[in-house]
């Protein structure tokens, strides 16, 4: 059951991501105002909504292992925490390539760039903890903090459009976007968030892996022999 | 041919790249994981 939504989530990623992204490309209308650069649109934003929805999964996987201590909930912490990494790695480089035919700039001290942009250094440092702890559970209860703190941010991210003036245009709606672009949105995102939850699985998949073999007994435990008297 | 495409197909390219580089790296990762069950590892390889 799992492996089938593992595929079928891949297989309907990427058939939709295909699907958004070669309407956007070639069937949706122009932009009156940016031209062809507003294509970009399709790439950029649904990574964006992509990549807070994989840390918003990750916050509430931190909050659920320091609940409940049960080591599922860390291994989707890391797991969807890693994702949303790749996608906001992924946003910050769509955005600097629409930023310089629209702005000018590939990059500029922007509240929405500077606090996207500290959004992935907060998972980066969340992910490079991981990496300096052996002890499993320490590990756990030492990032479940750190990742509900770095969540803090995705928040700011979202609202700074609206709360600072700034470069990057507000968040548009349905209503005063053209529906043709809206469906193109709408399809690439969904796209994006099928692969998002297919490469979560993935990823616990690999971390329940790792997992076993540091809390397997070792091997002269496990053969029977109690070491050196 | 409008000059503004280049940046719309750079961008294009850098999303498929990275999530096809991603899932790769993610079967790669699989199998390492699941090879060899001697027992404990340390973290980031067997190395030290």
């Amino acid at each position: 059951m799992r492996h089938a939504v593992m595929v079928g989530t891949g297989v309907v990623g990427l058939v939709l991501l295909a699907l958004g992204h070669g309407l956007g490309l070639f069937w949706a209308p122009t932009d009156k105002m940016m031209g062809d650069v507003q294509r970009m649109m399709y790439a950029h934003v649904p990574t964006a909504w992509t990549a807070l929805v994989a840390y918003l999964i990750s916050f509430v996987a931190c909050v659920g292992y320091l609940f409940f201590g049960d080591w599922t909930w860390d291994l989707v912490a890391e797991a969807a925490a890693e994702v949303g990494l790749v996608f906001n790695g992924l946003l910050l480089a769509t955005g600097m390539i629409w930023g310089r035919p629209t702005w000018g700039v590939y990059w500029t001290w922007d509240p929405r760039l500077t606090t996207a942009g500290v959004l992935f250094l907060l998972y980066g440092g969340y992910l490079a903890l991981r990496r300096f702890v052996d002890d499993p559970e320490r590990r756990a209860s030492l990032a479940a903090v750190v990742g509900i703190l770095a969540f803090a941010d995705a928040p700011i991210v979202y609202f700074s459009v609206r709360w600072w003036r700034g470069l990057h245009q507000i968040q548009s709606t349905p209503k005063t976007v053209d529906p043709e672009m809206v469906l193109c949105l709408r399809l690439s995102a969904f796209a994006m968030l099928f692969l998002m939850v297919h490469f979560v699985l993935r990823r616990v998949q690999i971390g329940r892996a790792r997992l076993d073999r540091e809390l397997a007994p070792p091997p002269a435990a496990a053969a029977g022999w109690g070491g050196p008297r | 041919m409008n000059p503004y495409w280049e940046y719309v197909r750079a961008g294009y390219i850098l999303v498929w790249v990275v999530l096809g580089a991603y899932s790769v790296s993610l079967t790669a990762r699989r199998r390492e994981a699941s090879r060899g069950s001697g027992g404990p590892v340390p973290r980031g390889g067997a190395g030290g």
